[in-house]
């Protein structure tokens, strides 16, 4: 009897040392609640600072290999075919143009917050070694699996103005070719800017539009060579026209949207009766290499633009803030 | 008979406590001493062998080639964590360990199924749950590996199957997404923190055993104690608090000590100065006392008397007595009253003598109290009354120290026919005794004066200490002078006869 009460207190006993050992560590934690994850950034600004190294590690390789493969791995888009062209040209003319260098640091990069795909972020590089202009670079991640990629690469103009967009730490929003509140649409703004490349003044959206800089370029260029054509009884015609889904937006604070789009464009010029339509530049030449020139020369231009959209109300205009262009073919017809 | 069974019952009641008593010091403050001893045991091995451990490791066993942790997870014990998977298979695959944002990872396993590890079920084990993402699967031909995506904030891979990654300041919304790199593949997956802050069981325990002792302590003391014995009774009379004694009363009776102690003394006897109104009885009464208690100050709290009605009460026994009345006291009690020497003059009527020796030397008479009309008055007599009393020995022996001269005591001198004989006696005494005396009428009075009311102008040389032969030479001239008195005085009645 004596020695069962005695087990019976020593299990009793045990029992409660286990249960207070098993205390001991404390109460058992449980996940916090989180909050809402679709605010955060898509990338933090070490993450965009990688990614953008490794795009310019593939770029910088394909620069120094004067080739372009492997360049699909880390772009597309335009730059994909710009970069192309020029590394094409670089073959030819055995260097490559001082404007496709592109800095390595950046003074602003512009972080959505966006879930779904595609992805974009906006960076704003610094001024190259050269003093050339800074570059607006623009990243898409088309889906989870894949990997940002440079889509577009715009040298902003001197003296141009970007609209304000939160830091990295907050992130942004990416807008959409069909965003409304704004004076027109960045689809809208983007065909009616082609429209205004392409008749100048005369276009009915010219008042929509501050005057810039790749217009005024476009527009000595084309009287420069209309004069020779003229002489030559040659003809000369350019058109633009914007691509359709190759346009990427991303919401200032200020309400307007920063439109970064392509717009390819065709010059066709028409020698006179019995000459030969020559590549009017050496990039052409290099592009058209041993081809046999006829009366007609068709150049394929790609051009990336930048354009501010500013709110509507805001009694402002469109904006071209930057662009790039680069003949991607040439084809005697 | 009454105190007897009382204390009867009181011994009886000490020798066998009550019945609450003993449950109160038998049963309750051995348990309570028992909780307090075994919450200190407690307490220090919660402090030692007992003590939380800082690293926590907690494992589950999952299959398939993605898990995912719920946010929150990483960071539920700690900020730093280490999460390590280690495959179990045989077949080794390249697994990778990354940490993303939940929405990324979501993106990344579209369309796979994977394991999520959603808690602990304990410190040692992770739970989990296996479950689809939404969305559509990409090939894996057209994905970039997963260790070469953008979407990590940090990847870590191995060709092992045994893969380790520090996530360092965690927070709730990076989670950790492993792939295995088969859908077959069979790991381990555990996760170790490094807890910087460890729940403290002693301390709560430590004070618990304080406040068991003290209940130890209280069990067996105050609550063992009858109820009618902790607090006292409201029939029992309350003790009277001593009165407090303020701040004029302390003063007056400090002052009165020291007035008492400083006062020059006339005699060696203690004289009671301020027992005016004091019956007789009373008077008798104290002195008995002050015999008892000789060297004893007794203090009188003069605010606590009425000084009317003390009056009032001794005014009937002076009135049948007229003023001024010589009436000699011989009771030890009326021997006090030197307070009150207005009415000496009177008394010195009767001492007034040619035949009587000096006043010194007189036995002292003390005459009976007699409130004098006027306050300045009784001033005046106090001083006739003083320097009478020093007549005859100070008009011999200090002469020439009369320097202040009282004008109040020369009425009173001049009124006693005794007082006129003995300046006389000097000036015949003081060329053969004294060669410095001056013993003139008006010195000598003004001297007597001095004496009484000012002690400290007296002449230092002259109160000097009396040479016993000058005294023994005094003597002989006062039995001679006697003697010739004697003889002229017969000559003299035989002449009238």
């Amino acid at each position: 009897m004596t020695s069962r009460i005695t087990r019976i207190a020593a299990a009793a006993l045990a029992a409660v040392c286990m249960m207070t050992v098993a205390g001991c560590e404390g109460q058992i934690p449980q996940p916090a609640a989180s909050a809402e994850h679709t605010d955060k950034p898509d990338v933090t600004a070490a993450q965009e600072r990688r990614i953008r190294a490794k795009i310019l590690k593939v770029v910088n390789a394909a620069n120094g290999a004067k080739s372009v493969d492997g360049l699909d791995e880390r772009m597309s888009g335009p730059e994909l075919a710009i970069r192309t062209s020029e590394i094409t040209i670089a073959q030819t003319t055995g260097a490559l143009d001082a404007k496709t260098n592109i800095p390595s640091k950046m003074t602003q990069a512009v972080i959505p917050t966006d879930s779904g795909w595609p992805r974009s972020i906006f960076t704003i590089t610094t001024t190259t070694s050269d003093q050339q202009s800074q570059r607006l670079l623009v990243m898409v991640q088309d889906n989870a699996h894949s990997n940002y990629k440079l889509w577009g690469v715009a040298r902003l103009f001197q003296g141009a103005k970007l609209p304000k967009f939160p830091v990295t730490s907050i992130g942004a929003q990416m807008g959409t070719a069909k965003d409304t509140g704004l004076v027109a649409t960045p689809q809208q703004a983007v065909t009616q800017y082609a429209d205004v490349l392409q008749n100048g003044s005369s276009s009915p959206y010219a008042s929509k539009f501050t005057d810039d800089y790749f217009r005024q370029e476009l527009t000595k260029l084309s009287q420069t060579v209309q004069e020779g054509m003229e002489r030559n009884a040659g003809t000369q015609q350019q058109t633009f026209e914007a691509v359709n889904g190759q346009i990427k937006v991303m919401r200032s604070s200020d309400g307007g949207d920063l439109v970064v789009a392509q717009i390819n464009s065709e010059w066709t010029r028409q020698a006179g009766e019995g000459r030969e339509s020559q590549p009017a530049s050496d990039s052409e030449k290099a592009l058209f290499g041993n081809g046999t020139a006829t009366s007609t020369m068709k150049v394929t231009y790609v051009n990336v633009i930048a354009l501010y959209v500013p709110p509507a109300g805001s009694h402002q205009k469109i904006t071209a803030v930057g662009a790039e262009r680069q003949p991607v073919k040439v084809e005697a017809i | 008979m009454t105190k007897t069974r009382e204390a009867h019952e009181d011994h009886v009641a000490f020798e066998r406590p009550s019945r609450h008593a003993r449950i109160m010091r038998g049963i309750v403050a051995p348990v309570f001493g028992l909780l307090a001893v075994a919450c200190v045991a407690f307490g220090a091995l919660n402090a030692t062998v007992w003590r939380p451990s800082s690293e926590i490791a907690a494992s589950a066993d999952v299959s398939g080639r993605y898990m995912m942790t719920d946010p929150g997870v990483l960071s539920m014990v700690s900020s730093r964590s280490t999460l390590v998977v280690r495959d179990n298979g045989s077949a080794k695959t390249r697994a990778c360990v990354a940490l993303a944002t939940r929405k990324d990872a979501a993106g990344w396993l579209a369309g796979h199924t994977y394991t999520r590890i959603t808690g602990m079920s304990d410190w040692q084990t992770l739970t989990t749950s296996r479950q689809k993402a939404s969305g559509t699967a990409i090939q894996d031909d057209q994905s970039v590996t997963f260790e070469s995506s953008d979407m990590w904030r940090s990847v870590t891979c191995s060709d092992d199957g045994h893969v380790t990654l520090p996530a360092t300041a965690a927070t709730s919304d990076v989670i950790a997404l492993i792939d295995t790199g088969s859908a077959k593949a069979k790991s381990t997956v555990t996760i170790h923190w490094v807890r910087e802050q460890l729940p403290d069981f002693a301390t709560p325990l430590y004070f618990i055993a304080g406040l068991l002792a003290v209940m130890t302590v209280l069990s067996a003391s105050v609550f063992a104690m009858p109820i009618s014995k902790r607090r006292k009774g409201a029939s029992e009379p309350k003790p009277v608090e001593p009165e407090e004694i303020t701040i004029a009363e302390a003063f007056a009776g400090s002052w009165r000590q020291l007035k008492h102690k400083l006062a020059p003394r006339r005699s060696s006897k203690p004289r009671r100065r301020h027992a005016a109104g004091t019956p007789v009885e009373e008077t008798a009464a104290s002195n008995a006392d002050e015999t008892h208690d000789a060297g004893t100050p007794v203090v009188i709290d003069p605010l606590s008397r009425n000084l009317v009605a003390d009056i009032q009460q001794a005014q009937p026994a002076e009135q049948p007595q007229p003023v001024g009345e010589p009436e000699e006291h011989a009771s030890p009690a009326s021997a006090d009253h030197t307070g009150h020497d207005a009415a000496e003059p009177a008394d010195d009527a009767e001492t007034t003598g040619s035949d009587n020796p000096p006043a010194a030397y007189q036995p002292r008479r003390h005459p009976h109290h007699v409130r004098p009309e006027h306050p300045g008055d009784h001033d005046r007599q106090v001083s006739a009354d003083a320097a009478h009393s020093y007549a005859s020995l100070n008009e011999t022996w200090y002469p020439g120290s009369a320097q202040s001269v009282q004008a109040g005591a020369q009425p009173a001198a001049a009124d006693t026919p005794g007082e006129n004989d003995e300046p006389k006696q000097a000036a015949e005494a003081q060329p053969q005794d004294d060669a410095t005396a001056n013993p003139t009428s008006s010195q000598s009075t003004g001297l007597r004066s001095a004496r009484t009311h000012a002690p400290a102008q007296v002449n230092v040389e002259a109160t000097s200490v009396i040479d016993p032969k000058e005294l023994q030479a005094y003597f002989a001239r006062w039995a001679a002078q006697q003697e010739h008195d004697g003889a002229d005085g017969g000559e003299q009645e035989s002449i009238k006869e």
